[in-house]
């Protein structure tokens, strides 16, 4: 059990085109226990980051500290972190229950001893039917297991958990996440787990840090990143559908100040709180935000309506992604499935100004 | 008003750019379904020629002398009767005369020696060297290096090879015994005779391990770098120590390369003849005589056709009894990868 830290780390790896900055000044604290998802697109430094908390990886500058101790210089095996791969990484040659044995084998634990604690760590990740066989004759779902229960078998400071259900069907993938949360609810160790997919990230963690082009764009909890998203990037990355973006002039007196969306008569209404943060940065131009799922088309008491045309509507199954236009702005929004509207009819939509997010169109930084 | 009307030339098949003797409609049915637009079969000769050039090739080569091998081996053929025609057919007399005479036995105990101390030791010293420079060496332009300097030996043609070893070990004047008095290991005056009857197979063995180690060095230096990087940064995590590592991931993932590796140096060893014939010429006194070089002493020296004959039977049959287990374990290999 860990508290990870890690200040200003850096990791650079020299190419034939010139030195590649991988991750860039990275400060992050996973507390005792916590469950955090590192997430981000591809090649955005989250596999780097985890392989030199690992300890797989030379750290360029910075540190990683477990409970306060700097890690740098220590093995993967000194650090004592438990690790899960992307590919599984399982020993071809050695039997399920060996595979799983292995940590404690290398540590000299006894025979009688291994064996309980691979029939307990089998028996809860429900492979005890598979231990008597080789990683080839496994699925890709059970040597997901094996390889999970390889690393639980341990008593490590921290679980590392890489992209492990990217090869993972739907199905198998939402079953595999509720059994990770059971399991870290029933173990209560410190849980970093890499992935690109938003849904896992969101799912499972208790914070989820996101990365982007090296760097760390946003760590928080999943309430925090969805209304709060410290710039455009995370607000893009984070819900599905993606968050619409429309460029837009602030417009009007003190009083009656609205965004006036560029090319269309559309005009938001962001809160006040929100308006006294534009007028305080004393932005001219800003970019709206407004994700899919905070616009529908029934109307509320504290909601403001807009009018667009209908380009589009997309039938999900359990809801409708409807695309309207106006002039050269177009909006998603979801609607119920008993919605029915035709392409080229009018429709009213409403939005609670609470939900309209600010970004400097420059900076692309959360205003408000 | 005349107008030019191009001139029709009689239809001719033009293709790859060559004209067909053969007008279109007249080809056979069956090259009719065959023919493909582009193909590079242009006469419907051209397949029968392709597989039957080759297979009179084959016949004359390899299966007429066959055959006529098998005839002579039961027969007392010699230079003498083979020339007046006059053989006589003696049975089995040829391979009694082979399997008692003590030329053969101890050549086939020579063999073993040389299979053991020279195929084995060549495996695995090259397994050794592999993993040694994979582990070991982590620059990759030092491991380029180095590996071009341990395959340049396999690049030589073997006769040469054993003659450069004959130099090499020349009692008097030799390299090898002049750097043993050099380095002080040997006096002055000592001498080891290298090709002499105690010694000459062990010479033959060391020139041979000197040019074939690249072999099983590369098969496996090939199968090590092609192995999974993740399983070993897993064995790193889970704290495996280097000769854990060595023992338990490693060489399990590489036995089958390794076996395949040996089978390779195995069936080159056993046709072993080269650098017998260079250095030794199977002396002194049959010291150094390997069984297809005592084959080849009869038939082509003594010209004992049906002796040689047996002799090129025996080998034959202990060759393909060898191949077949080899194959039959090939087999098993690959069904046991399928099935995982």
């Amino acid at each position: 059990m860990a508290q990870v830290t890690l200040t200003d780390v850096n990791k650079v790896y020299p190419s034939r085109h010139g030195p590649v900055h991988a991750v860039e000044d990275l400060n992050l604290t996973v507390e005792d226990g916590e469950f955090v998802a590192l997430l981000g697109p591809s090649g955005c430094g989250k596999t780097s980051t985890l392989r030199m908390i690992v300890g797989l990886e030379a750290i360029t500058s910075g540190t990683v500290a477990f409970d306060g101790q700097p890690m740098n210089d220590l093995s993967p095996e000194q650090r004592n972190v438990a690790m899960a791969f992307e590919t599984y990484a399982l020993y071809p040659t050695f039997t399920i229950a060996d595979n799983l044995g292995f940590p404690l084998d290398v540590r000299n634990v006894d025979k009688v001893e291994r064996k309980r604690r691979i029939d307990a760590v089998a028996k809860m990740l429900r492979i005890e039917h598979l231990l008597g066989s080789r990683p080839r004759q496994l699925s890709g779902g059970e040597q997901q297991r094996v390889s999970l229960g390889r690393a639980l078998i341990r008593e490590p400071a921290a679980f590392i958990l890489d992209e492990v259900m990217s090869h993972l069907d739907a199905h198998l993938k939402f079953q595999m996440l509720f059994e990770l949360r059971r399991i870290h609810q029933s173990v209560g160790r410190t849980t970093i787990y890499v992935t690109h997919d938003q849904m896992e990230a969101l799912a499972l963690s208790d914070r989820v840090a996101v990365m982007s082009n090296a760097r760390l764009q946003q760590f928080g909890t999943r309430d925090e990143l969805y209304d709060r998203p410290a710039n455009r990037f995370v607000a893009d990355f984070i819900g599905e559908p993606p968050t619409n973006f429309l460029e837009a002039q602030v417009d009007g007196a003190d009083g009656a100040m609205a965004l006036a969306v560029d090319g269309t008569d559309l005009r938001f209404q962001p809160d006040p709180e929100r308006l006294a943060a534009i007028r305080r940065d004393g932005l001219k131009r800003v970019s709206i935000g407004i994700r899919p799922q905070n616009i529908s088309v029934h109307p509320g008491p504290d909601k403001a309506a807009l009018t667009a045309r209908v380009v589009l509507d997309e039938f999900l199954g359990e809801q409708s992604i409807v695309t309207v236009a106006s002039g050269d702005a177009q909006i998603r929004l979801t609607a119920p499935p008993e919605f029915q509207v035709a392409p080229g009819e009018d429709v009213t939509f409403h939005y609670r100004p609470s939900d309209v997010m600010v970004f400097d169109p420059q900076t692309e930084v959360f205003v408000a | 008003m005349t107008t030019t009307e191009p001139t029709q030339a009689p239809a001719q098949r033009v293709i790859n750019g060559r004209a067909s003797r053969i007008d279109p409609k007249d080809y056979p049915d069956w090259f009719k379904a065959k023919r493909r637009g582009g193909s590079l079969i242009v006469h419907p000769l051209v397949p029968a020629v392709m597989v039957g050039l080759p297979i009179l090739v084959i016949v004359a080569i390899v299966i007429y002398p066959t055959i006529w091998m098998f005839y002579h081996a039961f027969h007392d053929t010699n230079m003498m009767s083979l020339f007046s025609g006059d053989w006589a057919a003696v049975g089995f007399d040829n391979f009694g005369l082979v399997l008692s005479s003590d030329r053969f036995l101890s050549s086939i105990e020579r063999l073993g020696i040389y299979l053991l101390f020279g195929a084995c030791l060549q495996v695995l010293l090259g397994t050794a060297l592999a993993l040694l420079l994979y582990e070991g060496i982590r620059n990759n332009l030092a491991r380029t290096i180095i590996l071009i300097l341990l395959v340049l030996p396999m690049m030589l043609p073997p006769s040469i090879v054993g003659v450069l070893w004959k130099f090499l070990l020349q009692a008097n004047n030799g390299a090898i015994n002049h750097l043993l008095i050099n380095i002080g290991v040997m006096e002055a005056t000592a001498r080891i005779e290298w090709l002499d009857s105690g010694l000459s197979l062990w010479s033959l063995v060391l020139a041979d391990t000197w040019q074939w180690t690249a072999l099983p060095l590369l098969i496996v230096y090939s199968g090590r770098v092609s192995l999974p990087p993740a399983v070993y940064e897993a064995a790193r995590v889970d704290g495996a120590s280097s000769w854990r590592v060595l023992s338990r991931i490693t060489l399990p993932m590489l036995r089958e390369i390794i076996a395949i590796a040996f089978i390779i140096r195995f069936m080159d060893a056993y046709k072993f003849v080269d650098k017998v014939y260079v250095m030794t010429s199977g002396g002194p006194a049959e010291s150094s005589e390997l069984p297809v070089f005592v084959a080849f002493q009869k038939g082509i020296r003594e010209f004992q056709i049906g002796e040689a004959a047996a002799y090129a039977i025996l080998i034959f049959l202990f060759a393909a009894i060898l191949v077949t287990l080899f194959l039959q374990y090939l087999k098993r290999v690959l069904r046991a990868q399928q099935t995982q």
